[in-house]
């Protein structure tokens, strides 16, 4: 456990000494405020329902784009062997370096919270729908980095797991849509699969806890995918 | 010369990707077919498919190698660990607890549709019908599954209301948005997607006895059996498809009470004052938890029953609503309404027009009478008065002193809280006629009419369902200045500040 949070930190501090980290956050936040004013002038409503929602569908993209390098690196640089040859095990590498993508996205909602200051100034909102709103933005973002370091495990080539990482994210997010080509129990089964279902009621105001549960799920099966596929990389 | 061809086909997997990945992104942003996503994967799927063609021997080393071996055994885990994880997934659904954090509940259901649902014994199968682009369709199946987790009679479908026609014309769908509600060859409809509404259809749906309606006769009344212009056997049909029954009531007739099988009493537009032991009649009813439903006109004269009709805080004059501002292609006897208050009876009317020819207007007590809720229902536009002297068309102006100066009420709702008593009035009587509804087509009136047909004849079980209207938290109007200090300072400031702490650190590294 100590080792996690090691490697952790580690990373995280080559996360925030490495320029392209703060151009990727700096371009995030921009976006997002950029939807935040437009929402707010257009709807003249204090909420972040239709934020939080815009801003899931950014992390898409840029969930794997902040995990791409973190088992993939190592691998082309060929220091996960030191790493791996080191009294650490396995799991830790892997759960280390996602804690540290996680504190980084953690570090990200909290720049966000500028906006829930600016509707309390201007307006009185609810606070219920932002508290649930954000408790759902933490885990699907968690989710969305997982998925992340898996895909950052399955290859040395950081654009490849940054590609790969886009295509199972948004994958994973429609592909419940498949769900009204198809019906009976399969349709139902991808409907319960896809990121995309769980997501909404957070945003509403409501915490179901089977879907706190789902994304839970999601993060440790990813990571413990990730975990077998770099040791069975270690064996080559 | 064979180095670069093993450039080459490394190089595939990655194309096999981007052409993939941009087939996600085809099928997901396209509203039509779906051709060009199926050619892009296709191509990524032949690209992959190519590359192993070149590189099977690597592939078969491989397989043949120790990696496979171990990596079969990592498979099982892996296999293992999911299915551990699917398990827990399907324990949380059994047994999942939801944490409502709106301010006023907003996605949690009362008590009393959680017995109704407890209840159920056959199954009612809702079918929602929304078109792709409905920002309501996400709400509604969201409140459908709160529904659908209480009984396993109650089960529901979203149709996609473009792609699926053939649900659409076996359903005899006319408009999308709507929810049907199926129970055996029992159908009702609903638009709203609160709990209130889904509610009220659901008992509709499952109720094996239908609601008697009684129009009083005798005074000239409009008559549900009549077909012609001024009859109402058009609004008849109406009530037919909601499962009321409509029957007529002579009150010279009766001695003590009206039927026991009255659920409403409807006066539509009484051409002569009732008697006094009718008014007797009616009153007594009405105050013993009864419902009323009455439909004046301009020019009436309701004077037989005011003071009774001032005890539940709704009186209609013997005026002409004249509106020049809203009012009906510049006729300004016709008011034209387009905005209502919040209430049960208007809630789904927002934004649709109801037009009233020749109405009057109702006055309401300054505030409501004891033990008793008045409501507006709506209003004509402030330009608007009520014209006393209407008899003689070339005088139509308003006169301060004997003319009420608008905004006018026009309709009125009012429930008695102890005996759950509930009266509507209306200030016209035209606006459900055969006539109107045939010539003028898309106004809400017969929603209009049926919406308080229906909150007169609520069962007792849904009254405690307490309506929610939807949360609304404005906030104040921004300046042109506050705009620019929020836009910028977020869109511009934030971002700039994160990379100017960027570069700060990174140039210390270096």
């Amino acid at each position: 456990m100590r080792n996690m949070w090691i490697i952790a930190r580690r990373e995280l501090g080559s996360y925030f000494i490495s320029p392209i980290a703060y151009i990727v956050v700096a371009a995030l936040i921009a976006l997002t405020s950029n939807f935040f004013s437009l929402i707010l002038f257009f709807s003249r409503e204090a909420t972040l329902r239709y934020l939080f929602s815009n801003l899931t569908t950014i992390m898409l993209f840029v969930a794997p784009i902040l995990a791409m390098r973190l088992l993939a690196e190592e691998q082309r640089s060929g220091t996960i062997e030191l790493l791996l040859t080191s009294p650490v095990n396995d799991w830790e590498v892997v759960w280390g370096k996602w804690l540290a993508s996680f504190i980084l996205w953690l570090f990200i909602l909290v720049l966000t919270l500028i906006y829930p200051f600016i509707l309390k100034v201007y307006g009185s909102p609810d606070w219920g729908p932002i508290i649930s709103g954000y408790i759902g933005l933490i885990v699907v973002g968690g989710t969305l980095l997982a998925i992340g370091v898996l895909t950052s495990s399955l290859t040395q080539n950081q654009i490849v797991a940054a590609v790969l990482g886009v295509v199972f994210t948004i994958g994973f997010w429609i592909v419940g849509g498949g769900s009204s080509l198809l019906s009976g129990p399969l349709a139902s089964v991808l409907n319960y699969l896809s990121l995309s279902q769980h997501i909404n009621s957070f945003y509403q105001g409501v915490i179901d806890v089977k879907n706190i549960i789902y994304y839970l799920s999601v993060i440790f099966g990813a990571l413990y995918i990730a975990t077998r596929v770099v040791e069975i990389r270690r064996w080559r | 010369m064979n180095e670069q061809k093993n450039h080459l086909i490394n190089f595939l997997p990655s194309v096999a990707l981007v052409l993939l990945a941009l087939a996600l992104v085809a099928r997901w942003l396209s509203f039509g077919p779906d051709t060009l996503a199926y050619v892009l994967a296709a191509l990524g799927v032949a690209v992959l498919l190519l590359y192993a063609a070149f590189s099977w021997q690597t592939l078969l080393a491989v397989l043949r190698g120790r990696q496979l071996r171990y990596g079969s055994n990592a498979l099982l885990l892996v296999v293992a660990v999911l299915g551990i994880l699917v398990l827990v997934n399907y324990l949380a659904n059994r047994h999942n607890k939801t944490f409502d954090l709106t301010a006023n509940k907003q996605y949690t259901l009362s008590n009393e549709t959680v017995k109704i649902l407890h209840d159920l014994k056959e199954p009612v199968k809702v079918m929602a019908f929304f078109l792709p682009t409905d920002s309501r369709q996400q709400d509604a199946s969201q409140m459908l599954q709160r529904y659908a987790a209480e009984s396993k009679y109650f089960t529901y479908e979203v149709v996609d209301a473009e792609k699926d026609r053939a649900k659409v014309l076996q359903y005899k769908i006319t408009s999308p948005g709507v929810l049907l509600f199926i129970r055996g060859d029992r159908r009702q409809e609903t638009y709203g997607i609160d709990e209130q509404s889904l509610t009220s259809t659901l008992l509709k749906v499952i109720r094996n006895k239908p609601k008697t309606v009684y129009f009083i006769t005798g005074h000239g009344e409009r008559d549900p059996g009549q077909f012609h212009n001024s009859g109402y056997s058009s609004i008849k049909t109406a009530m037919d498809h909601d499962f009321f029954k409509v029957k007529k009531l002579d009150l010279a007739t009766i001695t003590t009470t009206v039927p026991a099988d009255a659920n409403v009493l409807v006066l539509a537009a009484p051409q002569k004052p009732l008697a006094k032991k009718e008014i007797k009649v009616l009153f007594s009813y009405l105050n013993k938890g009864g419902k009323v439903m009455i439909l004046s006109d301009n020019g009436l004269d309701f004077s037989a029953m005011r003071t009774q009709l001032q005890e539940w805080g709704a009186y209609p004059r013997a005026d002409l609503l004249i509106d020049p501002r809203s009012s009906f292609f510049g006729d300004i006897t016709t008011p034209l309404i387009s905005s209502y208050h919040y209430s049960e009876i208007t809630k789904d009317l927002n934004g649709v027009r109801t037009i009233f020819p020749g109405a009057c207007s109702i006055e309401m007590g300054k505030q409501s009478p004891k033990g008793k809720s008045v409501l507006s229902l709506f209003e004509s536009s402030n330009d608007s008065w009520g014209e006393t002297d209407w008899k003689n068309a070339t005088k139509v102006k308003f006169d301060s002193g004997k003319d009420m100066k608008g905004p006018l009420t026009l309709a009125v709702s009012v429930s008695d809280m102890t005996n759950k008593g509930r009266l509507v009035v209306f200030a016209d009587s035209d606006f459900v006629s055969n006539g109107l509804l045939s010539r003028v087509q898309g106004t809400g009136n017969a929603t209009l009419f049926m919406n308080a047909l229906n909150w007169l004849a609520e069962d007792e079980q849904l009254i405690s369902v307490p309506p929610k209207p939807p949360a609304s938290h404005p906030i104040n109007p921004l300046t042109a200045g506050q705009r620019s200090l929020i836009y910028y300072s977020t869109v511009v400031f934030l971002p700039l500040l994160l990379l100017i702490v960027g570069l700060y650190i990174w140039w210390q590294h270096r």
